[in-house]
């Protein structure tokens, strides 16, 4: 077992084989080696808060039989016209991220920081998904942003996007 | 929150730093974010943005975060995305967003061919942004598409009836069927031209994809 101590202090049990889904933790469990004290000495997790912590903890338990995707592995998902496939979420893990958007950041955040490849690219997925088939419009009433640019950024932004444009 | 604050209120100056210390620790990244400015123009100064859960998530995390999160997204959805506000605007112009775009949208060989064309005609390779370098391979990948005269040598020279579909693949291959129950698999070169690599003869051909 291996305990977590979240931001605010509140300590997390996990088995060790769970949360080396974190290659951060696993490379530190490493370094530290098969010594007992290390299942004794809480590691400190300053930029995760508790309830994130146990959403990071849920993720790893849930998917703690999956082959480990290192970071070499990411050209596996391009599909046939070399783009990367961001629909295909399965069931579990879009219930997983059913969440308010401050958890779904702070999810994005921690998976980053702990350095768990899967759980970074599901919750970059999801996000990419709130943004596709928008409006700009709608993009800001769903992020809730407000419009800033001047008439004449606007027109500097239609020039710069010329490009797309069927000629 | 009454009884807290009421309590917080009666605390020495020292304690409430202290308190408040305790506090920010059990904030998370987006909630410190969003605390900060009220902190520095003083209290109730967006008091507005922290009622409700919505928020500019592009805006908020790191850049690298934010490309991670673009890059999944096709290049159109990109340039709407650099319509919705300053901010965003200046993410979808990072260049290391486009180098990510050419690298997980594009094929080497068609980015080695447009580096080339574009290193010949304006110059210096070494500073070729990379938006440049995705637009020109769009451009060139929608002209192959639209064509006529090179589905003109694809149809004498290979079908023997008109071109029903074509569908570009990666590395500069394009695949057409026809209605002469013929399909041909091509490599195309940076002049335009088609060299054919081989060709099926089927039922009938209604609509072209591939698989893998």
């Amino acid at each position: 077992m291996v305990k977590l101590t979240s931001s605010e202090g509140t300590e997390f049990d996990v088995e060790r084989s769970v949360i080396e889904r974190s290659l951060l933790i696993k490379n530190l469990l490493d370094d530290v080696g098969e010594s007992d004290t290390c299942a004794y000495t809480p590691i400190p997790l300053p930029n995760v808060s508790g309830p994130i912590l146990a959403k990071v903890i849920e993720y790893c338990e849930h998917h703690r039989n999956d082959p480990v995707v290192g970071h070499g592995d990411a050209d596996a998902e391009l599909d046939a016209s070399g783009a990367r496939v961001s629909d295909e979420i399965d069931e579990w893990d879009m219930e997983f991220c059913k969440v308010d958007q401050g958890t779904l950041f702070e999810m994005i955040l921690a998976a980053n920081y702990l350095d768990i490849r899967s759980m970074l690219d599901l919750t970059c997925k999801t996000v990419a998904n709130m943004i596709k088939n928008k409006t700009p419009e709608e993009i800001r009433k769903t992020f809730n942003i407000t419009n800033d640019f001047s008439p004449e950024e606007e027109e500097q932004v239609q020039r710069e996007n010329a490009w797309c444009e069927d000629r | 929150m009454e009884a807290f604050l009421h309590e917080f209120d009666r605390l020495s100056s020292e304690d409430r730093i202290a308190c408040m210390r305790q506090l920010a620790r059990r904030l998370t990244y987006i909630e410190r974010r969003r605390l900060l400015p009220s902190l520095q123009q003083g209290p109730l100064a967006d008091e507005a943005p922290m009622t409700t859960w919505r928020l500019d998530a592009l805006g908020l995390l790191p850049v690298e975060l934010a490309v991670t999160i673009l890059e999944y997204l096709p290049w159109r959805e990109l340039l709407r995305c650099r319509r919705v506000c300053r901010r965003w605007r200046q993410i979808t112009q990072l260049d290391a967003l486009w180098k990510r775009m050419c690298q997980r949208h594009l094929s080497t060989g068609s980015v080695r061919t447009a580096k080339h064309w574009l290193a010949e005609h304006h110059g210096s390779s070494t500073n070729l942004p990379w938006e440049t370098v995705f637009a020109w391979v769009v451009a060139r990948e929608r002209n192959w598409q639209k064509n006529r005269p090179a589905r003109h040598y694809v149809n004498t020279a290979v079908h023997q009836s008109r071109v029903q579909k074509v569908r570009l693949l990666p590395r500069d291959r394009m695949l057409t069927g026809s209605y002469d129950r013929s399909l041909a698999l091509w490599q195309l070169d940076m002049h335009g031209s088609a060299n054919m690599l081989c060709k099926l003869e089927c039922e009938s051909v209604s609509a072209l994809d591939v698989m893998d």
